[in-house]
């Protein structure tokens, strides 16, 4: 029984899940660019790790050829590349940014449920197109919330459309006579600056709720009918379409306290 | 008598026993077998007569000692560290998801055997102060009810290490429990904490606990606690065999041919020996090989269940640790639920006066029991021979009184684990308390 235990275990340890991913990943490849370049596929656990940010990022393990540029822009994933942004590849290289810090999910993991985050106790799932299809969104536009935790103070950013149409929407409606955001604006409703630390499971959701229980799916819910969500609400009921009220949920779960080194705080663009 | 000159014989400088009498002689000279005795009543040896539960409970105790010191070569003791070297454990480190699924499951199966020896040695009367010259089971007893205390210790510290959402709730729980103790009790729990909540200082102090100070102690007391069983003249059950043997001598006739002349000391004839010596010798066996053979049995059984169980259940790791989400409802851990039921339970409200269920079932109700078991040696007043018989009759009435507060704390710990839902309210183990809530 112990030898059967043992074998097991070696058998478990010696074929992790991610060996199956980097033979996917380089039978994509040999079939797009031939075998020979399918040896070129870095094999074995890898990872970026970015000690200023504290991040570890395994995606890499199976996402082998993220770097491989337009040769794999199109093909399926996990041999997919990383598409080419003009805008945000030369101050976002991956080994300083890693993955997670804008895609979400679990980087530590090494399993593919528990790096997407489809996994109890990870309330940070991976910002994926699975996920945005949930809200009407593209993924890139549910991205834009991690985009924003850096981005904070920006009016206005390349790249970010529905937080920067959120933005201005904030301004123009001058939240800040009831709210405080960062310091600025008064108390005579909740202190926004940090919302987006609220934790997942402080949300209370209303009897037959119907949708996913997200953060974001409340606070989409709640700024189209907030007094539905809080019945003795003092908050205005705006005429918001979809888009809008999701970009002001992306923008309110973006901020948060975010203790940013130096050199990866935004420079102001001229 | 040499074990011939091969490479092992050279290396441990010992040979292969080939008599009996070797056998004994094994034990002597061999520093590993000389915690054995050379002779061992067969009953002893029986599987029935102790369940080799606390042979179980040792064997576990090696098992985490050993997934305890790999485990401590990857974790990292401090809050920044704690969780993520736990991931990594569990998602990079070779066979690190096993390892720790074996330390755990052992931690857990610990609880539970050490548990069911105290049961058995309850049930078999196997405490009793014997009158053999320098036994005294009662302080066995008490060495073990201390070690039964430390394995509550080890465990509850460990609970802490992995520092997610169910490490800091439970711990926060249970040293508020301790919080209840009068006179000391805000001071016990600080010195606990290292501060007023659970923080780095508690961490650290868990740590050294748990992987050093509680051990150490574990494993001196275990020490004496065998040593012990030697000095009392092994395993209660041994007495019953010496009785036997002297009954049957009574009744049997000594062998023939037997006889010792006492070279005109006295008149008369010949004193014939009347020694139970003899029965005594056909129901003994040589300790070794006996016991270390069983005693491996044993290990590898042990260890295989737990090798089997750690790898099937993973061992779970729930969010970071977050002062600032509290759970609903935050649980002790399991083998702590009884008391924490104890204390929901006997916290009720009489007009404006509030009954204080925290000293009642945190302190008071285990305080007395302790107390209880401790006494209870001294208490039990039933004959010597009734030791190591199970259930015997004359100890009928306590037993049930025993039995009756251990279903007590069972049932208590499977309402606490499983039917307790938000607020302390009942529910049912199939509901979903907690729906899964994400951010995104």
């Amino acid at each position: 029984m112990l030898v059967v235990v043992s074998v097991a275990a070696f058998w478990r340890d010696a074929a992790p899940a991610w060996q199956d991913a980097q033979e996917q990943v380089r039978a994509i490849v040999a079939e797009r660019l031939g075998p020979e370049r399918a040896a070129d596929v870095p094999a074995g656990l890898r990872q970026i790790w970015i000690e200023d940010l504290d991040r570890v990022d395994r995606c890499i393990t199976c996402h082998a050829t993220i770097d491989w540029g337009p040769e794999l822009a199109d093909a399926p994933h996990p041999a997919r590349s990383h598409p080419a942004i003009p805008w945000l590849d030369a101050k976002h290289p991956i080994s300083e940014f890693g993955c997670t810090l804008c895609h979400g999910g679990q980087g530590t993991a090494t399993t593919m449920a528990a790096a997407h985050g489809d996994v109890a106790f990870w309330e940070e799932p991976l910002l994926g197109s699975q996920r945005a299809k949930g809200y009407g969104l593209e993924a890139r536009e549910l991205m834009e919330m991690a985009c924003n935790r850096c981005h904070v103070h920006e009016a206005e950013v390349e790249g970010m459309p529905l937080l920067n149409d959120a933005k201005a929407f904030v301004k123009k409606k001058n939240c800040v006579r009831c709210h405080t955001i960062f310091g600025q604006g008064t108390t005579k409703a909740p202190d926004l600056s940090r919302l987006g630390e609220k934790h997942p499971t402080a949300y209370t959701f209303p009897k037959g709720w119907k949708n996913p229980r997200t953060a974001l799916h409340w606070h989409i819910a709640h700024f189209r009918e907030p007094f539905v969500l809080v019945p003795d609400t003092l908050m205005p009921t705006f005429l918001l379409d979809g888009k809008q009220a999701e970009g002001l949920s992306l923008l309110v779960l973006s901020w948060r306290k975010q203790d940013l080194p130096a050199r990866y705080v935004p420079q102001p663009t001229r | 008598m040499s074990g011939g000159d091969g490479f092992f014989a050279r290396l441990f400088r010992t040979w292969l026993p080939r008599t009996p009498r070797e056998s004994s002689e094994a034990v002597v000279r061999n520093i590993w077998l000389h915690a054995f005795p050379a002779r061992i009543t067969k009953r002893s040896l029986s599987w029935l007569a102790s369940g080799w539960l606390g042979t179980v409970s040792l064997h576990l105790f090696i098992i985490l000692s050993l997934t305890g010191v790999v485990l401590m070569f990857l974790y990292v003791p401090s809050v920044e560290r704690a969780y993520a070297s736990v991931k990594d454990i569990e998602f990079v480190v070779s066979f690190g998801s096993w390892i720790r699924g074996t330390h755990r499951i052992a931690a857990h199966l610990m609880v539970v055997v050490v548990v069911l020896h105290l049961v058995r040695v309850f049930l078999t009367g196997a405490y009793k102060k014997e009158g053999a010259p320098g036994a005294h089971r009662p302080l066995n007893w008490l060495v073990g009810l201390v070690l039964l205390v430390l394995t509550f210790a080890l465990s509850f510290t460990g609970y802490l290490l992995p520092w997610d959402q169910l490490a800091y709730w439970a711990v926060t729980v249970g040293t508020q429990i301790a919080a209840a103790a009068p006179l000391v009790g805000e001071e016990l729990r600080q010195l606990l904490l290292g501060g007023t909540v659970v923080g780095q200082p508690t961490l650290l102090r868990f740590y050294v606990l748990h992987c050093f100070a509680l051990p150490l102690l574990t494993v001196f007391l275990v020490a004496w606690h065998m040593w012990r069983i030697r000095k009392d003249g092994g395993l209660a059950v041994a007495d019953r065999v010496a009785d036997d043997a002297r009954e049957q001598a009574a009744i049997t006739p000594p062998p023939p041919g037997k006889t010792y002349t006492l070279m005109g000391a006295t008149q008369g004839g010949t004193v014939q020996a009347a020694s139970s010596t003899g029965q005594l010798e056909n129901a003994t066996t040589p300790g070794v090989p006996a016991i270390p053979r069983r005693s491996t049995a044993v290990f590898l059984a042990v260890l295989a269940l737990c090798s089997v169980l750690g790898l099937l259940l993973q061992a779970p790791l729930e969010e970071p640790a977050n002062p600032a989400v509290t759970p609903n409802p935050a649980k002790a851990p399991w083998y702590f639920l009884w008391l924490q039921e104890l204390v929901s339970i006997l916290t009720f409200r009489i007009g404006d006066f509030v009954v204080d269920g925290s000293f009642l079932g945190g302190i008071l109700v285990p305080g007395l029991l302790i107390g209880l078991l401790a006494a209870w040696p001294y208490l039990d007043k039933s004959p010597a021979a009734a030791a190591g018989i199970w259930f015997h009759p004359s100890r009928k009435v306590q037993n049930r009184v025993f039995l009756l507060l251990l279903f007590a704390c069972v049932v208590l710990t499977i309402i606490g684990t499983y039917f307790r839902g938000p607020y302390w309210a009942w529910t049912w183990p199939w509901a979903d308390a907690h729906p899964h809530t994400t951010l995104t």
